[in-house]
């Protein structure tokens, strides 16, 4: 992926008028910017400049900026990590992002959510990835471990351990998670999901 | 909120700390209490709330940034928090969305409130995530979603509460359960 000045500034606009409907603020400048002030604004913000400067190179500088979020907000995010654009977090606090993520767009994360691959239980921490396809909604509290593709408009509820693959629209709930349902149920944020994509 | 009854409120917040620290409720007590980042936490919570209700939003959302900074604790500053909040430990507490909280109320750390989940694009506003008097919220408990927890119930630790739940019960798992009620003697 590649993360030029105009894709970043892209992703932190998509982002800011995310987070600004999630807490249900009319699109538009001044939204944005009373987001951007607000702690899970800014340490998106943050981790959009670490990945910027982390891709040209400038790892001092990449590097400083992930000490500043873990710092000011816990929220650690790798910078090789792949984000696109379209990140809400509900709450920064807690939330850790392994380098071998990929999030599609338009994901919701929820605070203290953990995206970790072990050392340990055969997983190999270089090259074993989490991918999350677009529109996936991850509770609070939630771990996903290990080599894991969740579909997109996933739903994870609060407190799953998710330690297996999921296809598009499950519900996944538990500890391990299960699949426990369809997310055409639950209704995700966003965009409905599309009936006839479904039955395929 | 009359800045009279901020002062109550912060009393009240440090009057129910003493009385779960089983410690006389004094001077010496409240100045060593508010030294300690649980009780101060609470107090910039109260500060926020008092802001924000006086037409003074942005220097809430300041003061929810220094929270959110020093102290890991991210309150919405819309919350309606009743008197007597404790928190055990000042560290990854997290209320957002629209909260009403009752009297005499103690959240442990890693709690998150959250009042819409999964967020539904259509009619924001209405979700309100409704805790009763005296509710304890064990370490890592969270509770999403629009719904109301009756009084004196007991949620154990890493429960996620996905569903109302009657009062005086305890409430544990995940997805979380009414487990069974409580006895008199174990209510909080």
């Amino acid at each position: 992926m590649k993360v030029s000045l105009a894709g970043t500034i892209r992703s932190i606009r998509a982002d800011l008028r995310r987070r600004a409907a999630l807490e249900g603020l009319a699109p538009g400048f001044c939204s944005s910017f009373f987001t951007l002030l607000s702690p899970p604004g800014m340490a998106v913000f943050i981790g959009r400049w670490q990945s910027f400067f982390a891709h040209h190179h400038l790892y001092p500088l990449a590097k400083l900026l992930a000490i500043l979020n873990v710092v000011l907000f816990s929220f650690e995010m790798g910078f090789r990590s792949e984000i696109d654009e379209g990140l809400a977090v509900c709450t920064p606090l807690g939330v850790g992002i392994h380098n071998n993520t990929r999030i599609g767009k338009n994901c919701v994360i929820a605070g203290q959510v953990s995206f970790t691959i072990g050392p340990r239980l055969g997983l190999d921490e270089m090259k074993d990835r989490i991918v999350l396809e677009d529109e996936v909604l991850v509770g609070p509290g939630a771990r996903i471990v290990g080599n894991v593709v969740l579909g997109h408009h996933s739903l994870v509820m609060a407190n799953a351990v998710v330690t297996s693959s999921a296809p598009p629209y499950s519900l996944l709930e538990g500890v391990p998670a299960r699949v426990v349902g369809s997310t055409d149920v639950a209704r995700p944020f966003g965009s409905r999901p599309d009936p006839a994509e479904k039955n395929t | 909120m009359t800045l009279r009854r901020l002062l109550c409120l912060l009393r009240d917040d440090l009057a129910r700390r003493a009385v779960i620290d089983t410690k006389p409720f004094n001077w010496s007590f409240c100045l060593k209490a508010i030294a300690s980042p649980a009780a101060l936490s609470v107090a910039l919570v109260r500060l926020q709330g008092f802001l924000h209700s006086n037409y003074m939003p942005p220097f809430a959302r300041l003061v929810r940034a220094v929270d959110c900074m020093f102290f890991n604790v991210d309150v919405d500053p819309a919350a309606e928090i009743e008197g007597g909040l404790v928190f055990m430990h000042a560290s990854l507490i997290a209320i957002t969305g629209r909260c009403r909280i009752g009297r005499d109320c103690v959240l442990s750390t890693k709690v998150t409130l959250l009042s819409r989940w999964p967020p539904c694009s259509s009619d924001p506003g209405d979700a309100v995530l409704t805790l009763g008097d005296s509710v304890f919220v064990g370490v890592g408990a969270r509770i999403v979603g629009p719904v109301a927890i009756g009084a004196h119930c007991l949620v154990a630790a890493n429960a996620a509460v996905q569903a109302d739940m009657p009062p005086e019960s305890l409430v544990a798992g995940v997805p979380a359960r009414a487990v069974r009620k409580l006895k008199p003697a174990e209510m909080f």
